[in-house]
């Protein structure tokens, strides 16, 4: 029956017509280690870092990936305004330019700071780097004390769990079954963090072929329960 | 597609015959406020983004937004890139959708302190190339650079694809003044890029070019105008269209003009001959070269 809706899903339209890239980098914004997640969808770039001390994802305004020599991303505040600018030093993302360089420099302050991050994994639409591997790629949304990641092979792919990680941590709390919901993972915001009558929901949005979830916290088991 | 703004910003090197393009097209054109000042927005949607200039009207200062992805229905936050490495503002707008005439609210944010200005804005005319429209209005030329501020008139009438530029206004910012207008013109219309800018004669002021509008399926001329410090207005260069008519243009800044004179396949070369301003009027040629290919 699983294997039946996720192909019917697929048949339904969720098909992928777009080429899409994720890349996932891991270094040092200043001294700070960090984890930077980029999605080039059709020349749109999304992106996503954390600082590994925190594990509280930041979002990065999208821009456009057709410039000459180097593209720079706005940090979003939790008020959804640019608060600092990240350089890139180049326009490549990909396993053949496995270095990034850059620099961060804040709105309010000018201050700069050194990017300097290394490429350890890329999903594309028909492999992973490395060859085989299985990537957490870490999502925009999160809660206070919770963050989520999605084992990937590629970069568009049936969602089948979510990871539930602990941000003091950075353990897993807890693995979320959607593969029956022919819902996709196709990057940063496959799922949603939301409070519903003082509860936090964890959503997959339902879309053209995907079923949706909705998981709520329960305080008491400390774990998510399945809302529907 | 590539925002035709920041393309030409980053080439080094300018064609002076660049072939005829759709350029930016469909454009939205709003009036409106910020803070109270009178304020002109135009919008370009490419392939799910954004793109465009901002103008005050008083200070007839533009600025062009950062090309941004876009979906409608959604806000979208456009990067006022004044400072094409740090932008010191963007421009927030709510949800709204370029298929229909509607108003927009917004501010202006500035992203160093924060400080919020209210922006409205209305649609006033859609610059497009379909047939079944006729349209007639005026639109800034952006890439003019930091001393003129450049607009075109144009129209077009129903059952034509291509607008025409009548006339070109220009503003000198630095002396506060409006130089002579260029009228009667009959210039094809490309959006905010129909003119492209350069300082063909090297004596520090940005000159223009555009293509002449002909009837389907003649040859394409290319009109330049040059500003010229006695007069203090721009005149129609003849003897720079005379060149463009032996072969394409080359021009680098502060270098002389090359104009590519002839191609053999047999030997895989390129001739060349490189000219230059004599005086404000005239062109003398300098040299001549050869290049393979």
């Amino acid at each position: 029956m699983r294997t039946l809706m996720l192909g019917l899903a697929l048949l339904l339209g969720a098909t992928p017509c777009v080429q899409a890239s994720v890349m996932i980098y891991e270094g040092t914004l200043g001294k700070a280690p960090i984890t930077l997640v980029l999605k080039n969808q059709n020349g749109q770039m999304e992106g996503v870092y954390a600082y590994t001390r925190y594990r509280t994802p930041i979002r990065l305004k999208p821009t456009t990936a057709y410039h000459y020599d180097r593209i720079a991303m706005d940090e979003l505040d939790s008020a959804g305004l640019p608060s600092a600018r990240l350089h890139f030093a180049s326009n490549q993302f990909s396993r053949s330019t496995p270095v990034l360089e850059g620099t961060w420099t804040a709105y309010a302050t000018s201050k700069q700071l050194k990017l300097s991050l290394h490429l350890t994994g890329e999903l594309r639409s028909d492999d992973a780097f490395p060859k085989g591997a299985t990537l957490a790629v870490l999502q925009a949304q999160s809660s206070e004390r919770l963050y989520f990641m999605l084992p990937m092979e590629k970069s568009w792919m049936p969602m089948r769990e979510i990871l539930v990680m602990d941000k003091t941590s950075g353990k897993q709390v807890q693995a979320l079954d959607v593969a029956a919901t022919g819902c996709i993972a196709d990057g940063l915001d496959a799922v949603q963090v939301q409070l519903s009558g003082g509860r936090l929901q964890l959503v997959v949005p339902p879309t053209r072929g995907c079923l949706g979830k909705t998981f709520e916290w329960n305080a008491s088991s400390r774990q998510f329960d399945a809302a529907n | 597609m590539p925002n035709p703004f920041h393309l030409l910003a980053g080439l080094g090197l300018f064609a002076l015959a660049l072939p005829a393009s759709a350029g930016d097209l469909p454009l939205r054109v709003f009036q409106g406020t910020l803070d109270g000042r009178p304020l002109e927005v135009a919008l370009y949607h490419g392939k799910d983004t954004l793109s465009g200039y901002l103008l005050e009207r008083d200070s007839q200062r533009v600025t062009l937004f950062e090309e941004t992805p876009w979906h409608p229905d959604e806000g979208v936050l456009l990067n006022l890139m004044d400072d094409p490495k740090m932008p010191s503002a963007t421009l927030q707008l709510a949800p709204f959708r370029l298929d229909a005439p509607y108003r927009i609210q917004g501010a202006r944010i500035d992203l160093r302190d924060r400080t919020r200005q209210a922006v409205k804005l209305q649609d006033s005319i859609l610059f497009r190339s379909d047939r079944d429209r006729a349209w007639d209005g005026e639109l800034q030329q952006p890439d003019a650079g930091p001393r003129m501020s450049v607009r075109v008139h144009a129209s077009k009438p129903v059952d034509t694809a291509v607008g025409t530029i009548d006339r070109i206004t220009v503003h000198d910012l630095q002396s506060g003044q409006d130089l002579a207008p260029l009228d009667n013109l009959q210039l094809q219309f490309d959006g905010s890029r129909s003119l492209t800018f350069d300082d063909y004669n090297n004596d520090g002021v940005i000159d223009f070019s555009a293509w002449v509008r002909e009837a389907e399926g003649a040859p394409k001329v290319r009109q330049y105008f040059l500003y010229q410090a006695d007069t203090q207005r721009y005149e129609r260069c003849e003897p720079l269209e005379q060149l463009a008519q032996r072969g394409d243009l080359r021009h680098s800044q502060n270098g002389p003009i090359q104009v590519l004179t002839g191609r053999r396949f047999d030997t895989s070369t390129e001739q060349w001959e490189t000219w230059q301003f004599e005086g404000p009027r005239q062109l003398t040629q300098t040299n001549s070269f050869e290049t393979r290919f």
